[in-house]
């Protein structure tokens, strides 16, 4: 690893506010299933899902599109062009692939709370 | 930033993409942006929110798995993020991330220079390839001719030619010998000029494709006057005596050898003089750029115009008077004689001398004028 790269990391990660110094593909992940979370109530389109996604995660037009890219070459997602005012729209569909994924996470999550729990000095309820 | 200059901007940047993610990408923000547009956003308003289009572009070429240094391209920095350091904005903005017309800036230089040497190197291919074929038909279409006059004796021999190698030499009778290619011809007339038979050997040449490197030999038994206008092309002149030689040469090198000749002028714009083994009474060298060169020579009278180059000689007899001028250069090398024999002006504005001025009522004087260089004569016996 060159230290220019080490370096995009480290400003990558310290960019990204609303979560301190988190891994980068923790953020990522949370991020992919903040969308499938979205998509999980319907189909949806890009415009929509930013609305959706932003009062609970900070998302741009930018970081939106990777994930999406990356979700349906995943394939938890689905992708149709659909007209809409004279113009096509991308319509972005849930999987049951994509359904399988939000559980995962919310599985992970629970794991990690656990520990969260534990680090903090807590007892289960 | 207009809509059209925002998704210019971000198109230029991701022009290193192929064409789908290309489009896929320009698609997703025109959708976005009229999907903003339709819920009653201003133009300008959209524009902001998508941000810097450097930033959304290098988010996009880093997603398609470009080096993610690229990142570093984002030029605003929010909050109390630490920036990155002078060091690193000045190499990977540079290096890495500056995207024009879809390159890195890097790599946009590489090509046009990469463009420009291609372009010089097909005109030098070009050209080189040009003359190959030219050379390639001149040689194949080079014919040898022998050319013999009806008339006994020429008075006087003309020679205007453009492109040729030739030697002038004594022989038994007059004889011309030559070669001729597709570009290249010799027209030899014969005429008698007020009771005087006159030789003229003029040459067909036509410009670029005549560099054929023609061999034109003339025999000459005897001859009163010589005259030579050539353009370009070496001149051997041998073992020919003569009351007058011209020679008015633009380019390529003059060697005079092995002769008596009244009067001896030669001019040339670009090119070497020799002339050896000569005696003459008046000599006269006019030159624009090259060296002049004497060699067991003697005159009675000698002028040396020279505007560049050197003067040398090697054992030349100044029977009566010199006169050299060169403007840049040197004079050198060995006179006959004695320097006490001689009157000497010398005129030298910069440079080195070991001739110096004396006035001796001798009869016989050495002028020098030099603008800049050196003057180094020895006199032998």
């Amino acid at each position: 690893m060159t230290f220019n790269t080490m370096y995009c990391i480290v400003y990558d990660i310290r960019e990204y506010k609303g979560f301190g110094s988190m891994d980068i593909q923790l953020k990522k992940g949370v991020l992919d299933v903040c969308v499938l979370a979205v998509l999980r109530r319907g189909e949806s389109y890009g415009y929509k899902i930013l609305q959706d996604v932003s009062p609970y995660m900070k998302i741009s037009e930018s970081t939106l599109y990777p994930v999406l890219k990356r979700l349906e070459s995943n394939g938890y997602v689905t992708v149709r062009s659909e007209e809409f005012n004279g113009r096509l729209r991308k319509y972005y569909g849930i999987t049951r692939k994509g359904i399988i994924r939000i559980n995962e996470f919310i599985l992970d999550i629970e794991e990690l709370d656990k520990a969260y729990r534990f680090i903090l000095g807590r007892k289960d309820k | 930033m207009t809509r059209r200059e925002w998704m210019k901007e971000f198109g230029k940047y991701i022009g290193g993409l192929n064409a789908d993610e290309r489009d896929r990408a320009m698609s997703f923000y025109a959708e976005l942006y009229n999907d903003k547009y339709d819920s009653g956003m201003r133009e300008a308003d959209i524009v902001k929110s998508f941000g810097d289009p450097r930033e959304a572009a290098c988010e996009v070429m880093r997603d398609a798995g470009k080096d993610p240094g690229e990142y570093l391209n984002v030029t605003h920095h929010e909050g109390n993020m630490a920036k990155p350091s002078p060091r690193f904005v000045a190499d990977d903005y540079n290096e890495r991330c500056d995207y024009v017309d879809g390159k890195p800036l890097k790599a946009r230089r590489r090509s046009v220079l990469l463009k420009v040497l291609s372009i010089i190197l097909c005109i030098v291919v070009g050209i080189g390839i040009f003359y190959a074929v030219i050379a390639i038909i001149n040689s194949a279409t080079k014919t040898s001719h022998v050319w013999e006059p009806t008339l006994d004796s020429f008075a006087k021999f003309d020679l205007d030619l453009s492109a040729a190698d030739v030697v002038v030499q004594r022989g038994d009778s007059w004889k011309i010998e030559y070669e001729t290619t597709a570009f290249n011809d010799f027209e030899i007339t014969e005429r008698t000029e007020s009771g005087m038979n006159v030789l003229d050997l003029g040459q067909h040449s036509m410009p670029v494709f005549g560099m054929g490197g023609v061999k034109v030999t003339v025999y000459v038994p005897a001859v009163d006057e010589l005259s030579v206008d050539m353009s370009a092309g070496n001149m051997i002149i041998d073992s020919v005596d003569a009351d007058v030689m011209k020679i008015d040469h633009s380019a390529g090198d003059i060697v005079v050898k092995n002769g008596s000749i009244e009067l001896l002028d030669v001019g040339n714009s670009a090119g070497g003089v020799s002339i050896e083994n000569v005696t003459t009474r008046t000599l006269s060298v006019d030159l624009s750029a090259g060296g002049v060169s004497l060699e067991n020579v003697s005159a009675e009278n000698s002028t040396f115009d020279v505007s560049a180059g050197g003067v040398n000689f090697n054992r030349f007899e100044v029977l009566s008077s010199m006169n050299v001028m060169l403007s840049a250069g040197s004079i050198s090398g060995t006179l006959v004689g004695k320097e006490e024999n001689y009157s000497v002006a010398v005129n030298l504005s910069a440079g080195s001398t070991n001739l110096v001025s004396a006035v001796r009522n001798t009869g016989k004087s050495i002028t020098a004028s030099l603008s800049a260089g050196s003057i180094e004569i020895t006199f032998v016996d």
